[in-house]
């Protein structure tokens, strides 16, 4: 009964993995081009991504801040406002945790972390505050208020940590350690990840669940679709948005505090390499579908992993990894347009065959 | 064109359209010719009939006497159109259990900024709406909604629907926060929505395999007996009701027809917006002519005609009276 609409959503799927299949080959293609085998190339990557438990766990650890920020761009784009802004409210987030965590320095363990985070949150769900309460009062447009608000929280951190609240460490730019009482434990030796991967499957199950199980996420879902539509039904569209973008701000800046309450232990300048663009990347790739956001979380962070180890092991380039995800983009971008001109070439075929039948 | 020796062909869904000026008539269905006849041999029944492939019975409507007890009253509305101007000039009218009020106009004189102001999509800056007594001027589309107006819209694919969501998650709209579909307002119940959805699909003749299509598969007709199986189905004293058939098949009209007629009969209060003069006089009881925002003439079906009408939809009575 449900074929033809469980269909669309399979026949998305086998884009997808055909567009990530090919971009792969043509990843090969240029390792080949160079000289290299890809097979060994590839192998490195694989290795460099699952290898061990140290990789795994490396890879896993960089799925956290992708997920939280993968799930925030889906919150926010499915509601129809568009938070570009995740860098920055990582940042501000980031330092909010940092700020706690050298502020009350005797709070029993547990209870500092959830303040923290609560902390983090509220500061990062405040700063999306703005973009969309000027995007709903006065319509100025929130992909360009969002995108410009990033380099201020960066360069207002960045004074922060460099000034008032430098660490007398040595110049870092960065804060004090945090007390020790905030200190998410590591998991596996060496690597980076920590426990923030509990709190972060906490936080992703609660909202597939908000967006994909609720009568809220009905009501951002159909704003996002159809805004008006949503009005006329006695939706508060306005109102579903601003939460929207207060939500995915929140996530942004959730992000930030387990990068320093599980990562560095204080807050650093340059504490994201750009976590909320990959994370938004993976989001849009899956069209914001909140399980596609882990599964490709997982994929980049293995990516990203993989192809530190494949530089070390066959000095094939790092960045190659990045010519993989452009392609997968381009492919994604043109997904309707290929399909559109599978169906007519295949419609055509078909049609040829009949002629063809009637004329024998 | 005709008289140069030039061909025309002209496609429409409008039956007296075609009677009135062309020779032949060829009808199509589903991507295939049905069959061509002389214009002279033609008339509405059988072109119908080719066009539905079955017999459509443009019947008299039976229309039952009910008690007519005020349930809608505007008084001096005035609202201003997108651009600025001003759509409605001091519009006043009642709306009865148990009536179709039918609004006739050439479109874009107001009708569609009335529609708006009623239910809650535009505001007003002057006058009042009063819903069974109680104020709704200026309320959001969800009091109006809970105070007992259900709507379909003129435009389904922009306000009465999203192509993109399910038709079940379309039909869900506006009760979706209400129980027992929404457990402790929360969590959607999926089964007794899809089971509402099911039933409105078969009782409201929603062509589709399956309630998990999205709504845009649907043809436009179909998506219309979407939109009005919702609005419909929640038993609101009040229907407000604009271009119900717009870009509809023929079955798919004289279905909905029905359906207006069914609710009147019900006892329920219909404000038809249509601007098909046939649909109107099919429809409604008493019938008000609408010009440049002000309301123009008032009647009860029976004192006019489709000719007559049309001139206080031009606003020439005016000029007839000496006004102008």
């Amino acid at each position: 009964m449900d074929k033809r609409h469980s269909n669309e959503r399979i026949e998305y799927i086998i884009s997808l993995v055909f567009s990530i299949v090919v971009s792969l080959l043509i990843g090969a293609l240029i390792m080949i081009a160079n000289g290299r085998s890809p097979l060994v190339g590839y192998g490195a990557l694989l290795k460099g991504a699952f290898g061990s438990k140290y990789n795994i766990a490396t890879t896993f650890a960089k799925t956290v801040p992708l997920i939280l920020t993968g799930l925030a761009t889906a919150v926010s784009f499915s509601s129809g406002i568009f938070n570009i802004g995740g860098e920055g409210q990582l940042y501000l987030g980031a330092f909010a945790a940092a700020y706690v965590g050298i502020t009350f320095i005797s709070l029993p363990k547990g209870i500092g972390i959830i303040l923290a985070i609560i902390a983090g949150a509220l500061v990062g769900g405040i700063y999306a505050y703005i973009p969309a309460l000027l995007k709903v009062k006065y319509e100025i447009d929130e992909v360009i208020t969002t995108i410009m608000l990033n380099s201020v929280a960066v360069l207002f951190t960045s004074y922060l940590v460099n000034y008032p609240f430098a660490t007398t460490e040595g110049k870092m730019g960065g804060t004090e350690i945090i007390a020790e009482g905030y200190h998410l434990s590591k998991m596996v030796r060496l690597s980076t990840l920590n426990t923030s991967i509990f709190f972060m499957g906490i936080i992703a199950i609660i909202i597939y669940y908000l967006m994909e199980k609720t009568s809220a996420g009905y009501d951002f879902k159909m704003v996002g679709r159809n805004s008006l539509f949503a009005r006329y039904g006695g939706i508060d569209d306005k109102k579903q948005m601003i939460l929207a973008m207060v939500l995915s701000g929140a996530l942004c800046g959730i992000a930030g505090v387990f990068e320093v309450l599980g990562v560095h232990h204080r807050f650093l300048q340059n504490i994201s390499p750009g976590y909320a663009w990959d994370g938004m990347l993976a989001a849009l790739i899956v069209k914001n579908n909140p399980i596609g956001v882990i599964i490709m979380s997982i994929f980049l962070g293995a990516l990203k992993t993989g192809s530190v180890s494949m530089e070390n092991a066959t000095s094939i380039p790092s960045e190659l990894v990045l010519v993989i995800q452009s392609i997968i983009i381009l492919f994604i971008a043109g997904e309707a347009g290929f399909k559109e001109k599978f169906k007519v070439w295949n419609t055509r075929r078909k049609a040829k065959q009949k002629a063809g039948e009637k004329n024998a | 064109m005709e008289d140069l020796g030039k061909t025309v062909i002209i496609i429409t869904h409008k039956l007296q359209e075609v009677l009135a000026i062309s020779h032949r008539v060829s009808v199509m269905r589903q991507g295939k010719m049905v069959g061509t006849l002389e214009t002279k041999e033609a008339n509405e029944g059988i072109l119908a009939e080719m066009m539905v492939g079955r017999e459509v019975l443009f019947e008299q409507l039976d229309k039952k006497e009910t008690f007519k007890e005020e349930v809608l009253l505007v008084e001096g509305l005035r609202a201003r159109d997108n651009r600025g101007l001003v759509a409605l000039n001091g519009v006043s009218f009642n709306l009865r259990r148990g009536e179709v009020l039918g609004i006739a106009g050439v479109e874009g004189n107001g009708q569609s900024e009335l529609v708006e102001v009623l239910t809650g999509l535009r505001k007003t800056e002057e006058g009042r709406i009063l819903i069974n007594g109680v104020d709704a001027s200026n309320k959001s589309p969800k009091e109006i909604r809970n105070l007992g107006i259900a709507h379909v819209p003129e435009d389904r694919l922009s306000t009465g629907l999203s192509i993109e969501a399910t038709i079940w998650e379309n039909l869900i709209m506006g009760i979706q926060h209400k129980e027992p579909y929404a457990i402790r307002g929360i969590h959607m119940n999926e089964k007794k929505i899809k089971d509402r959805a099911n039933r409105l699909i078969d009782e409201f003749d929603i062509r589709t395999p399956s309630s998990n299509l999205p709504a845009g598969k649907l043809s436009g007709g179909n998506m219309q007996k979407m939109v009005i199986a919702r609005e419909f189905s929640f038993n609101t004293p009040i229907l407000i009701v604009a271009q119900p058939t717009r870009g509809v098949d023929v079955g798919a009209i004289e279905f909905i027809h029905s359906q207006i007629i069914k609710k009147r009969n019900d006892g329920v209060a219909i404000l038809l917006v249509s601007a098909e003069l046939d649909e109107i006089f099919r429809l409604s009881d008493r019938i008000i002519t609408f010009y440049e925002g002000e309301i123009t003439g008032e009647f009860l079906k029976d004192q006019i005609s489709k000719q007559e009408i049309g001139i206080y939809m031009t606003g020439k009575h005016m000029k007839k009276k000496g006004v102008l």
